[in-house]
């Protein structure tokens, strides 16, 4: 897999965010990284988008190229109809309000010397009341949270790493945005707390109407969190379907490995044993198929030929030169 | 400690010999600071303490004889001149505090805008500062104060400005390295995204954090700035008006004054050390506070 | 390789950019006409214009500053820095340099000697016994003496061991035989060398006692190694490279130390050199003095720096 294309992108009106073609490089000594390669995916209002994938697949650096940070290195990313990849710097600050991310390090994602209340409100210093939140009602925001209004003079070291995260939520979501891009938001917590905060954000979406982009290793905390998912591997696109779909019917050898993975799920097919070998260099990624070099399915045409993305029904997409699904060959 | 290629010199407390670390100021701290305010308020308000005319020969009285020894009437007792030393130690707080004062607010002033726009913009910009910072410390920095008097004036201003440039290269680094290592948390990407601008991103994310290792870096600056004045007056190099520490010292180091009348220069000696002392040990607790593992050498 | 080359061609770039700084800013600020003529430069008689001609033309002082340094930089090269302008007969500033700059540096390679000699036992000692009484005395003293400014402890040396108890002379004599001489240098030398053996026992024994807690010294310790066999064959040089490192650095100050402390002591090294030159307004000996000075800075932290790629493998490539 590991493929091209644009065959899942989708013409409905109330598409956000559609990225076409983006591809983000580092140079560094002794080459290029390759981190994204010609992906594209869009964002439907409403909606929360799982991207999947080990780590280095090229998921966290897609979201930033999303939020032009850094601007990719190629390929548009539109939100609404604007093109955010020729946007002057300027014009793009005035956007990004609209667009709010939460990261994985919680600690990392708040300054330590300032206040809670200070960090949440710091948008509406900046911008004014874009809407439901004003600076009188951020104590409503805090509980709305789920951080005691009392605690906001406290400093983020005082919280734990579940809360610093409902603080992150609470500073994104007090500029109104349209979308939220959450960066692995649950992999540093506790498992017992991952459930708090994925509830929280779905609570929060429900309420505010803001649309997800949920980035995350590990597919059970996708599954249940998203209306679709896009599975990637090395930079490039591998499987796009449904959430419920993708579980029920996993097309890419990719996503079946994965989902091998997954404690207590028993695989029907035994060639879906956990990956094996290395993930090859980002500097000189594999020809063909990037996915090749791993493939339990692997054949002469994937060294050669890139999979473009196909759909096999019901809005269900795959790179795939021999996609795991009766009927299709 | 670890070193970078380009010499910065990071020093980390290690082992159980640091008590507590990073949670209180302790008792020594809050006993220099005190000591540093009675000087600083001795110092301002010297002319109109109780105490003698520190140019007045024989004293007040004008009866107290040349090199008596310390004693309720004379403190210190008195000098070549029959002047009275404590006066004179007193009074020569003001010009040595106000030029470590001056020089370190310029320093922080300049070195720490530099850094912290190097740290944050990086690219060309950073490598022309940190190239700078290098060749500032290329020069011994009492060289360097030579240098530049030897070719201004020795006015109070020159002198005090002149030690100011020798706590840029230090202080900029101090920042820089700070900046970096906050300018890649994601509470600053966190700013860009609400779309907060650079000011405003260096001003209210970055300055907040990079500030507590330039306070501690700021005692320890001005400790600096009052010995290098010390030591140019020591070569004569130093204010050509006014009396300074350095210059008192100087006077009592003459072979012949040493010998009979000590206390002449152990009295600014003594001031000189404990105020050096109460910075440096300020400084030091907070760093420790500000676990900030960073000191310029 | 390629490494060596690097920091050697950084060197070279550091040397240029400080001695054109200084030549530039001497240049600039100061004027050379007057340096040359004293007093004369502003003589206006037809006979007094005559000589600022005259001495305009021998000096090339009309010609662009770039094109006077690069001259000045190729007489350097060849060992000409100049004449002294302030002295009779207006000696080779070369001549003073090669006579005072031995001194100050024998003062400084004794002083460094000193503080390390000082500093690594005093180091071993304190390291394995973490807050005893001799480590927390060990560091309040480090504290002590590094708030001491080198000339105020200059002067209580002097007092003490000169003028009271007359161990040693309490200043220096050139044309004294060559024992008396080192003799006499030891007192200033001390000076120097105390605050600096203050910093590195800090450092030392900071690194030291980390290096005790790694596991690799666990192990020997398990192994029923001696103490002191731990101590000097496995956690020393581990703990050496920021010692190194600072040692270079410390140059600087120590340089700017002895420049007082020949003050105090009264011998006649670089220190009391340039001081005369600053008062006499002599500038190509101050210009001379400091190039030659920052040149040896720069020159001691490439070789450190050359040092520490050895003692460290993994720089060395």
């Amino acid at each position: 897999m590991a493929g091209s294309g644009t065959a899942h992108l989708r013409d409905d009106p109330n598409v956000l965010v559609r990225v076409e073609h983006m591809v983000v490089e580092f140079p560094i000594s002794g080459g290029r990284v390759h981190a994204v390669s010609d992906v594209s995916f869009d964002l439907v209002e409403g909606e929360t988008l799982g991207i999947v994938g080990e780590s280095g697949c090229g998921k966290s650096t897609t979201a930033r190229a999303v939020i032009q940070m850094p601007r990719p290195t190629s390929g548009n990313v539109f939100f609404r109809g604007t093109d955010l990849t020729t946007l002057p710097s300027e014009a793009l600050r005035q956007v990004r309000p609209d667009l709010q991310m939460i990261f994985q390090d919680p600690i990392s994602s708040l300054n330590p010397r300032r206040t809670v209340r200070d960090i949440i409100a710091e948008g509406l210093r900046v911008w004014g009341s874009r809407g439901t939140w004003t600076p009188e009602r951020i104590d409503e925001l805090m509980a709305a949270v789920g951080i005691d209004p009392r605690y906001g003079e406290r400093k983020p070291h005082q919280f734990s790493g579940g809360q610093c995260q409902r603080i992150s939520i609470a500073r994104a979501l007090v500029l109104d945005p349209k979308v939220i891009i959450c960066d692995e938001p649950v992999s540093a917590l506790d498992v017992s707390v991952q459930a708090q905060i994925l509830n929280l954000l779905e609570d929060m979406k429900e309420r505010y109407g803001v649309s997800l982009m949920f980035i995350s290793h590990d597919l059970s905390v996708v599954k249940n969190i998203s209306d679709r998912v896009m599975v990637m591997y090395m930079g490039k696109v591998c499987e796009v379907a449904g959430s419920d779909d993708l579980f029920a019917r996993p097309a890419h050898p990719y996503t079946r490995a994965l989902m091998a993975a997954i404690p207590g799920r028993h695989s029907d097919d035994d060639d879906d044993g956990v990956l094996e070998g290395e993930l090859p260099s980002a500097i000189d990624p594999p020809t063909g198929c990037r996915f090749h070099t791993r493939c339990p399915h692997s054949q002469q045409i994937c060294k050669t030929t890139e999979p473009e993305i196909r759909g096999i029904g019901d809005g269900h997409f795959v790179a795939c030169h021999f996609p795991q699904v009766a009927g299709v060959e | 400690m670890t070193s970078t290629d380009t010499g910065t010199v990071t020093v980390t407390e290690v082992g159980a010999s640091t008590p507590d670390p990073g949670t209180r100021l302790g008792r020594l701290f809050w006993v220099s600071v005190a000591w540093i305010v009675i000087v600083t308020v001795a110092a301002a308000l010297a002319p109109w303490l109780p105490i003698d005319d520190p140019d007045a020969i024989g004293g007040d009285s004008g009866l107290d004889t040349a090199l008596t020894a310390p004693s309720w009437n004379a403190w210190f007792g008195t000098d070549t001149l029959a002047r009275d030393v404590f006066a004179r130690t007193v009074h020569g707080a003001r010009v040595s505090l106000v030029v470590g004062l001056v020089a370190i607010v310029l320093g922080l002033a300049v070195g720490g805008t530099l850094g912290i726009l190097a740290g944050y913009v990086r690219g060309a910009f950073d490598r022309v500062v940190t190239f700078l910072f290098v060749v500032l410390l290329s020069f011994p920095s009492l060289v360097l104060a030579i240098l530049i008097t030897s070719l201004l004036d020795r006015g109070l201003v020159t002198i005090a400005v002149t030690l100011g440039v020798l706590g840029i290269a230090p202080v900029g680094r101090v920042a820089r390295s700070a900046t970096i290592q906050y300018a890649e948390r994601d509470f600053v990407r966190a700013a860009r995204m609400i779309g907060s601008s650079h000011r405003r991103i260096i001003v209210r994310e970055l300055l907040p954090n990079v500030a507590a290792p330039m306070g501690s870096l700021a005692l320890l600056g001005m400790a600096l700035a009052i010995v290098a004045e010390g030591g140019l007056a020591f070569l004569g190099l130093s204010v050509s008006e006014g009396s300074t520490w350095g210059k008192l010292i100087l006077d009592g180091s003459q072979t012949q004054t040493l010998t009979d009348a000590p206390w002449v220069a152990f009295a600014p000696i003594a001031m000189l050390f404990m105020t050096v002392l109460a910075l440096n040990l300020a400084g030091d607790r907070l760093r420790r506070l500000g676990d900030v593992r960073t000191s310029a050498i | 390789m390629g490494r060596v080359v690097r920091r050697t061609g950084f060197a070279i770039i550091l040397l240029l950019t400080v001695s054109a700084l200084t030549f530039g800013a001497m240049n600039l600020l100061g004027d050379p006409l007057f340096n040359i003529l004293g007093p004369a430069a502003a003589d206006t008689t037809p006979a007094g214009v005559e000589r600022i001609e005259a001495a305009r033309a021998e000096y090339h002082l009309d010609d662009p500053l770039p094109v006077r340094y690069l001259r000045w930089l190729g007489d350097l090269v060849q060992g000409d820095l100049g004449v002294q302008f302030s002295s009779a007969g207006q000696p080779p500033v070369a001549d003073l340099v090669v006579e005072r700059l031995p001194r100050t540096a024998v003062l400084l390679v004794l002083a460094q000697l000193m503080a390390t000699v000082i500093a690594i036992p005093w180091a071993l000692l304190a390291a394995p016994r973490v807050d005893s009484w001799f480590d927390r005395l060990s560091t309040v003293s480090t504290f002590l003496v590094v708030a001491l400014p080198n000339f105020a402890l200059g002067v209580l040396l002097k007092y003490v061991f000169a003028i009271r108890l007359g161990w040693f002379p309490q200043t220096y004599t050139a044309d004294a035989p060559l024992p008396d001489r080192f003799h006499q240098l030891l007192l200033p030398a001390l000076t120097i060398a105390l605050p600096a053996a203050a910093v590195y026992q800090r450092l030392l024994r900071d690194d030291l006692v980390s290096t005790l807690q790694e596991e690799f010294i666990l192990m020997a310790r398990s192994k029923g190694l001696s103490r002191a066999r731990i101590l000097f064959r496995h956690a020393l040089r581990p703990s050496l490279f920021s010692f190194v490192t600072v040692f270079g650095l410390t140059t600087g100050a120590l340089i700017g130390g002895s420049l007082v402390v020949e003050n105090i002591f009264r011998i006649p090294g670089l220190g009391s050199a340039i001081v005369e030159a600053v008062v006499r307004e002599d500038f190509p000996v101050v210009l001379a003095i400091v190039v030659v000075v920052a040149s040896v800075f720069i020159v001691v932290n490439f070789v450190v720096d050359a040092v520490y790629a050895v003692i460290d493998p993994r720089i060395r490539r």
